[in-house]
């Protein structure tokens, strides 16, 4: 496989906004409900998220509505929810087949048991990402 | 001495009091000059405000359909207008519900005012942002002349949408949620840069209730009386497909609709708009896909699509209107429903990989340690592996927490999958139903006649809606039924007498099919008034209530049959049973099938006990015939046999 994947202070935003998530306490499909809702009563503009956190955010959100769609197409290396995290991540398009190859090569590590949670997948697919020593600047996980 | 002779004076004389007075008199003189100034801009202003209402007035701006369409005003019963929005945040008049001319001049008057609106705390021009650009157009507003203003919190939200198009929806019927019965539509903001592989990042837009209690009767009061609030939302389109076609397995049509960037644009600030209201969700018209139209039609006034709707608002109707508007849809595509997939997959396995594949789902260790798996070529093990895999996922899709056993399972078969270096065949998955335009016009009208015992009959029929068993298939999920609202009138001959034969409230019917994978009960429910023959009474009325809960079951010998058994219960009001009542239950079964495109053929039987009131049993027997002559033009032949009273009907079907 290609090496790919240089990471930045991006991945830290990533894993610190997945963290920050992680501590909500209430069902996460409410919250992602209620976080996309501009009529919620109850936080009227968290649909609203100011500058770059945003972006980590989005990734936190898709893959906590989506993770068993995701561990799926990761299993195949293959797959709509696939493409939509790696487009939310920036890979560049052409990179896109490489990180499918990559997360279905690195599936038992990215998930070594039932229990893994999406913030710690993310964790993992950060940490596995620079592991591949590419040059630094080829793919960026977050450019914005 | 005026003032600027003393300024003269005591200039050339200097001194500590000299110079506090001086300083008191320029603070005084700056302060006048700044409220004389302030009130110049006011006057300025002011008299700004008036020439634009003098202009609006002279334009008679409102009395024009997109600011009608902008407030939702709809003609009312005493001839004036009467906004379907009903949270009153959302006029800037006290009379702005009912009276568009104080609403259009308050609008007007809030550009010039400092106060905000909402949660946002927005200047008037960015919390009514439609208005105020659709004003701004038609009265050519001077924006130097208004207060300053940034509409930053529509922008960002914009940004984020990021439009390039607009997608409509269409969730096909659920018919085990009562508000979905009859479908959904919702719109999907295409993004500028968006491929088919990334519309999932897309946002919706959506209309629905919120209901404020759990299903029953209230609710369905409520539900049909306006009881529930309905509000806009927009949501990740993937929260959607994981609502629709995950969790409640129904197939996803998508119609690309061909608006330019100006109206998606003007469509959005409408929608922004919005945010600020609600409207009384009434199940039947001002319902999501009404609410949608209203939204199309803000880009296009010249449309006029809600108008072609009175009584009730059909989701699939709403679809059939845009798709007959020549180029309005561009592209159609199709997203199956999980179980979709499953049954179309589970089509193409043999029945040795059926075997394999009950075994995985037995027990997922064997997909490592059975030697049957390996025997089959790598694309084949890859097949029944993600069939396995979807079968796991659709099973559990509905509750968040997975229970441990099926997680371990699902689990050990992705990483069985992971291991495979084997692309997942690209299965072809068509849906079982056309899509819904395609599909015969709701309402029905009959006219027939037969026989009934001894003497002959004419007989009218009327259906609002929808569709049932026997009617042509196109366009419908297959094996259901929703009839609500239809009557039959009858007149016989022999006593020359004309009567209400049939009126049904409701008749509910959803066959679902079981097989190794899916086993979903069979349901049905229907309450009607209707006219039976017992006792001696020859044709008394009968208030009739009946459910059944059950299986069915698909064969594919000569032609696709659905065999099914429903064990019932059956309650009955009527003067002809001793005590006024009888109440039991028993058994329905039957089968259903299509001989051809056209033709299509329903027996059952029923057995029922009734131990409850007038103490009795009766054996029913029921047998259809249908002939599509066209997709709104129909033949019918039915036989009906009860205990001592058997009719048999032939009649022409016309649906529109």
């Amino acid at each position: 496989m290609k090496p790919l994947i240089g990471t930045h202070l991006g991945t830290v935003l990533v894993l610190g906004a997945a963290f920050t998530l992680s501590s909500i306490s209430c069902s996460f499909t409410n919250t992602i409900e209620k976080s996309f809702d501009f009529t919620s009563s109850t936080t009227p503009s968290s649909w609203y998220f100011p500058g770059e956190l945003q972006k980590q955010q989005k990734i936190v959100y898709f893959s906590r509505a989506n993770f068993w769609r995701l561990k799926e197409d990761m299993a195949s290396g293959h797959g709509k929810y696939l493409t939509s995290l790696a487009t939310l991540m920036e890979v560049p398009q052409a990179h896109h087949q490489e990180f499918f190859v990559m997360t279905k090569d690195h599936f038992h590590d990215l998930f070594p048991t039932e229990q893994v949670t999406p913030e710690e997948m993310l964790l993992t697919l950060s940490k596995t990402l620079p592991a591949t020593q590419a040059p630094k600047d080829e793919i960026s996980l977050n450019k914005g | 001495m005026n003032a600027r002779e003393t300024f003269v004076v005591r200039s050339l004389h200097p001194c500590p009091v000299f110079l506090i007075g001086l300083s008191v008199w320029l603070v005084l003189s700056l302060n006048f000059l700044s409220a004389a100034q302030a009130h110049s801009g006011k006057e300025r202003e002011s008299g700004y405000l008036a020439e634009l209402i003098a202009q609006a007035r002279t334009a008679g701006l409102a009395d024009q359909r997109q600011w009608h369409l902008l407030l939702h005003y709809r003609p009312n019963l005493t001839g004036g207008h009467t906004s379907q929005a009903d949270d009153p945040e959302f006029f800037l008049s006290n009379n702005g519900k009912t009276d568009p001319y104080a609403e259009l001049e308050a609008t007007l008057r809030s550009f010039f005012s400092s106060d905000t609106f909402g949660s946002l705390h927005q200047s008037a021009p960015c919390a009514f942002i439609a208005r105020y650009h659709w004003l701004k157009a038609q009265l050519s507003i001077d924006e130097s002349l208004l207060p300053s203003y940034h509409c930053e919190h529509f922008s960002h939200w914009y940004r984020e949408l990021n439009p390039k198009g607009v997608t409509l929806i269409f969730p096909s019927s659920y018919l085990n949620n009562p508000s979905s019965m009859f479908a959904h539509t919702l719109l999907r903001i295409d993004q500028v840069g968006q491929t088919e592989e990334t519309q999932l990042l897309a946002y919706s837009i959506n209309f629905a209730a919120q209901p404020t209690m759990d299903i029953g009767i209230t609710y369905a009061v409520y539900g049909l009386t306006g009881g529930f609030k309905g509000r806009f939302s927009t949501k990740p389109y993937y929260l959607k497909v994981k609502e629709y076609g995950d969790i409640e397995n129904r197939d996803i049509w998508e119609y690309q609709l061909g608006l330019n960037q100006e109206q998606i644009r003007f469509m959005l600030m409408h929608v922004w708009e919005l945010q600020l209201t609600y409207f009384d969700y009434f199940f039947f018209k001002e319902n999501c896909a009404y609410q949608i139209l209203a939204l199309l039609e803000v880009a296009a006034p010249e449309w006029h699509l809600t108008d072609q709707f009175i009584l009730w608002t059909i989701p699939a109707e709403t679809v059939r209107l845009l798709t007959q508007r020549p180029g309005f849809v561009q592209d159609i595509q199709f997203h199956p429903a999980r179980t979709t997939t499953i049954r179309r997959k589970l089509e193409r396995l043999s029945v040795n990989e059926k075997k394999v594949l009950t075994g995985i789902i037995d027990d997922s260790e064997a997909v490592k340690t059975s030697t049957i798996i390996q025997e089959l070529s790598p694309k084949r093990q890859v097949l029944v592996l993600d069939l396995a895999i979807d079968y796991f996922q659709y099973n559990s899709t509905d509750r968040e927490e997975k229970d441990g056993t099926e997680e371990r399972q699902l689990h050990r078969l992705l990483g069985a999958r992971s291991d495979l270096d084997v692309v997942s065949p690209n299965v072809p998955v068509p849906p079982f139903s056309t899509q819904p335009e395609l599909g015969h016009r709701p309402a029905r009208a009959g006219i027939g006649g037969g026989w009934r015992n001894d003497e002959s009959f004419g007989e009218v029929t009327l259906r609002a809606g929808y569709h049932d068993l026997l009617d042509p298939e196109p366009g419908y999920p297959p094996y259901s039924q929703i009839v609500l609202g239809s009557m039959a009138v009858r007149h016989y001959n022999k006593r020359n007498r004309t009567r209400l034969e049939n009126l049904t409230l409701a008749n509910i019917i959803s066959l679902t099919p079981v097989d190794m994978l899916i086993k979903a009960p069979s349901w049905k429910l229907r309450v009607e008034f209707d006219t039976v023959k017992f006792n001696g009474c020859r044709y008394c009325q009968n208030i009739n209530l009946n459910g059944g809960l059950g299986l069915a079951l698909e064969s594919q010998w000569m032609h696709r049959v659905v065999w099914f058994a429903l064990p019932e219960f059956d309650a009955n009001y009527s003067k002809a049973y001793d005590g006024n009542y009888r109440i039991g239950g028993g058994i329905n079964a039957g089968i259903i099938t299509n001989f051809t495109e056209k033709w299509k053929m329903l027996a059952s039987g029923s057995y029922l006990r009734y131990p409850v009131g007038d103490s009795s049993d009766a054996l029913l027997f029921f047998f259809g015939q249908r002939y599509a002559v066209t997709n709104n033009l129909a033949l019918r032949f039915e036989f009906q046999r009860r205990p001592k009273d058997n009719e048999g009907l032939l009649k022409i079907q016309v649906y529109f």
